[in-house]
């Protein structure tokens, strides 16, 4: 009887022996990090998408890199490296109740916006600002998630899934396994440009050659008529200007 | 080309940001369970890295592939086995995994102090196991998986993953006695 008590016993103790109780150390050291979507709502998501996309194409399938990859890895790298920005955009977009919220429809009007976001501390922040009618403006300050109209708090709450832009932009490595329908990457001039169109939809990424930086993306749907719709579209890309900690603040 | 297919076109847009978002925070959520099965499985942390990163580029860029999944967690889990798998076949055509033997133990390293000594006695010990064994340990172990979910990732039925964590354990206390190490 006490053989077997023993015996368990051991068992027990091997089981133990081989579960890990010291955490290895060294996950994400290295600079290569995942990309976050962001939670609010549907316009950042098209960002990263957006980027993914145009990113993705161009993206070598062997050691030979191409010199128009070359500058999107630039490009995505400066972006990446970036701790603060601010994209102004314009959406095709109807007014709902989604954390953004607009959400893009194709029969919307435009609706001009600008994104701003800082990392700072460990901290990602993020705000949109809707230059509409009632000036619409979402803030997520790292932990809670907050809707302003004419500067007026109407919505609060908890949100702790927010946006890491600085890891939204490191996308280079989600290239590759992407399912690739149908592509194009064209040069002129300064630009290199690369489509890339899933059923009625062209996800376009503009990038300078000169400067090695992405200068816009944007999506298009086809109509029924062939007309090209943008849905939403960036105006300015800007990663190196100040943004005050204070905007993120209310 | 109608108005419904530009609408189906972002609705299925929108689908896919959302149902990437959920898969992220799925993974995120498993991530250091992950690492740890990973770890133990190749070793050098570089290796570790990439299998992650990769596993990650995976399933953000064709969310699709859950959709006919019954069980994420497993089915994640699964990919994993099969990637760590693949790597260390390509490793073996370069460099084996470097292992200390059994030989080797002694009563101080079998009190771990940190990270590196737990790491190579937990490798030493199911270095004596066959494959299929120490294997159906680490998922248990260090993945904290059900034996459901193991049979689901090693293709073998529920009594045979219960048995194989079983046989393993007890070969390796047998061992561990035999040496006068337990």
């Amino acid at each position: 009887m006490n053989d077997r008590i023993n015996h368990d016993q051991d068992y027990d103790k091997v089981i133990e022996m081989l579960t890990p109780r010291f955490p290895r150390k060294g996950y994400g050291r290295r600079r290569r990090r995942l990309a976050k979507i962001w939670t609010i709502g549907g316009i950042a998501a098209m960002f990263v998408l957006v980027i993914t996309v145009a990113v993705k194409s161009v993206m070598p399938a062997s050691a030979n890199i191409a010199p128009a990859s070359e500058i999107v890895f630039g490009a995505l790298e400066s972006a990446e490296n970036s701790e603060n920005g601010k994209i102004d955009f314009v959406l095709r977009g109807i007014e709902t109740d989604s954390k953004a919220i607009y959400d893009p429809a194709p029969e919307a009007s435009m609706v001009n916006a600008t994104l701003y976001f800082l990392n700072k501390d460990g901290r990602s922040m993020s705000r949109i600002d809707w230059h509409d009618a009632e000036k619409n403006t979402v803030i997520f300050d790292g932990k809670d998630y907050i809707h302003l109209r004419n500067g007026i708090q109407v919505k609060r709450c908890s949100d702790d899934t927010g946006p890491k832009f600085k890891e939204l932009f490191g996308l280079e490595s989600l290239i590759g396994s992407f399912n690739v329908l149908d592509e194009e990457i064209s040069e002129e001039g300064n630009i290199i440009t690369v489509r890339h169109r899933k059923n009625s939809i062209t996800f376009i990424g503009e990038f300078s050659r000169s400067d090695k930086k992405l200068r816009s993306a944007k999506i298009v749907a086809e109509s029924p008529t062939d007309k090209q719709i943008t849905i939403v579209e960036t105006q300015s890309i800007d990663f190196n200007t100040t943004i005050p900690e204070s905007m993120f603040v209310h | 080309m109608g108005i419904y297919t530009v609408l189906i076109g972002i609705n299925e847009f929108r689908d896919m940001a959302k149902l990437t978002q959920l898969i992220f925070e799925m993974l995120e959520t498993e991530k250091p369970r992950l690492f740890q099965y990973a770890s133990y499985r190749l070793h050098d942390i570089k290796d570790v890295e990439d299998i992650l990163q990769n596993l990650y580029v995976k399933f953000l860029s064709d969310p699709k592939r859950f959709d006919n999944v019954s069980d994420a967690r497993s089915y994640i889990y699964r990919v994993l086995h099969n990637d760590c798998c693949d790597m260390l076949r390509n490793l073996s055509k370069t460099c084996a995994l470097d292992i200390e033997s059994f030989e080797t133990l002694d009563s101080e390293s079998m009190q771990p102090d940190n990270f590196e000594e737990e790491f190579a006695l937990i490798n030493r010990l199911l270095n004596l196991l066959p494959e299929e064994q120490s294997e159906t340990i680490r998922l248990r172990l260090h993945s904290g998986l059900q034996y459901q979910e193991i049979a689901e990732i090693m293709d073998v039925g529920l009594s045979t993953a219960k048995a194989r964590f079983r046989y393993g354990i007890e070969k390796i206390r047998d061992r561990l006695k035999k040496e006068k190490l337990l």
